[in-house]
């Protein structure tokens, strides 16, 4: 009886840990937005609300279901599909997104809304979720692909910390959710969107060593010769 | 009171027969003369003339259906249990196109497909759902968007094709509710604006323009 409430207050915890962080992130991501007001941050701040519901979603859900407060038959849905895949549904739109404003093909900006839409709408009035997991596979995983090869050629953190998150998105899906590598990922996800929004991989993983280089010879040059 | 609404419904469908196809052709004949004598091609017109070809096609489709039950366009024709058909989607095509035409009036690059997108998701959806209010709220909502913005981007940038497409579809909307005699005399109106537009008498700018 005690190794079960025990297991149970360790998934809450995790459960909990995943939806501060996620805030946290939020609130990160809002902040740059604010200071910025570009398009890219607006979209990030977009993606990350949709990755933020839904981890929220899943949390509450699993600690009302750990708390035999809620039938584990009940899901939220709007029309006939689960708001968790609404979510998804909108992420990978974002992700689309992201592509087409990366290679700037203006004419393709309406794409991501409309097809985000339409699946969505087909998801509520079927709940059919075939189609919205050929979506979300043939978009985000080019997408994450794109993303990965922009953020190591063109030294980007954001572009690295949005394919991380498309990773840990596809992970989430697949590992069990009641596992320690769900909460490891659902915590990563919100320390990684921090890391992103900050800064953090541009200065520490993508910093241009030349460039730093030729900083350094400047500034050890001039103090010899001032000396 | 019959008797003229059943004239006046006759007239209205000679007209369409007779000027419609004309229209088109004048608007496509015009476009190919300016292509050849300038060598740049006219996207205005070339949208104009697309439009008015789906309504030349719907109203001769219908007309066809109705009036000679031509048994092959059944297909398209017959509503289903919702009440709706695939010429349903007609309509929208010719919003789709007024879309078209204002973001690339505004040099709105992002928005130029986007009703292309939203029109072949709504067919898309009416295929696989059988749900049609997806283009019912877009004929409705973004047609009414449509000629708002055509109204106001052809008096600002003195577009008389873009103000005559404006005027011409208002008529064309008013026919859309069915109001009885008084939708069959908008709709001859309609058609005879529609032939002054096509060959280029409708100049409330003066010049002429592309």
């Amino acid at each position: 009886m005690d190794q079960f409430n025990l297991l149970t207050a360790a998934r809450i915890f995790g459960e909990l840990g995943g939806i501060i962080l996620i805030i946290l992130a939020l609130g990160v991501a809002f902040a740059t937005w604010r200071k910025n007001r570009n398009p890219i941050d607006l979209g990030t701040l977009f993606l990350f609300v949709t990755v933020a519901v839904a981890i929220i979603y899943t949390g509450v859900r699993a600690t009302l279901i750990d708390l035999n407060l809620l039938d584990s038959s009940v899901f939220l849905k709007i029309g006939l599909l689960d708001l968790g895949d609404l979510m998804t549904v909108l992420m990978a739109s974002a992700y689309v997104w992201f592509i087409v404003y990366l290679y700037q093909l203006k004419i393709v900006y309406s794409l991501p809304l409309v097809a985000g839409f339409f699946f969505s709408a087909y998801g509520m009035l079927t709940g059919d979720v075939i189609p919205i997991l050929d979506y979300v596979t043939w978009t985000m995983l080019p997408a994450t692909l794109v993303l990965f090869i922009n953020a190591i050629k063109n030294k980007q953190g954001l572009s690295f910390s949005l394919a991380i998150l498309a990773v840990a998105a596809v992970l989430i899906a697949v590992v069990n959710p009641a596992s320690i590598f769900a909460y490891a990922i659902k915590w990563f996800t919100g320390i990684n969107i921090i890391l992103g929004q900050n800064g953090w991989w541009d200065d520490h993983v993508f910093f241009d060593r030349k460039k730093r280089k030729q900083i350094q010879n400047v500034w050890i040059s001039r103090m010899t010769t001032s000396v | 009171m019959t008797d003229i609404q059943s004239i006046l419904g006759q007239v209205d469908s000679y007209l369409a027969i007779i000027i419609l196809p004309i229209i088109v052709f004048l608007l496509f004949g015009r476009n190919i003369k300016q292509y050849r004598e300038t060598s740049s091609w006219s996207w205005v017109r070339t949208l104009l003339a697309l439009a008015i070809t789906t309504d030349a096609a719907q109203t001769l489709i219908k007309l066809l259906y109705r009036t000679y039950d031509v048994a092959f366009l059944a297909g398209i024709m017959t509503k289903d249990a919702n009440g709706s058909s695939p010429m349903d989607f007609a309509y929208g095509f010719i919003v789709m196109f007024g879309i078209i035409l204002t973001a690339y009036l505004n040099r709105r690059d992002e928005f130029l497909l986007f009703s292309v997108f939203f029109q072949i998701g709504a067919i898309i959806i009416y295929y696989t759902t059988g749900y049609i209010q997806f283009e019912d709220y877009f004929v409705y909502i973004f047609g009414v968007v449509a000629l708002l913005s055509l109204y106001e981007t052809g008096i600002r940038v003195k577009d008389n094709n873009g103000l005559g497409f404006a005027i011409f579809y208002t008529i064309q909307f008013t026919v859309i509710l069915e109001i009885g005699i008084i939708g069959t005399i908008l709709s001859i109106t309609a058609y005879i604006f529609g032939f002054f537009l096509a060959t280029g008498l409708f100049r409330p700018f003066g010049k002429e323009d592309f």
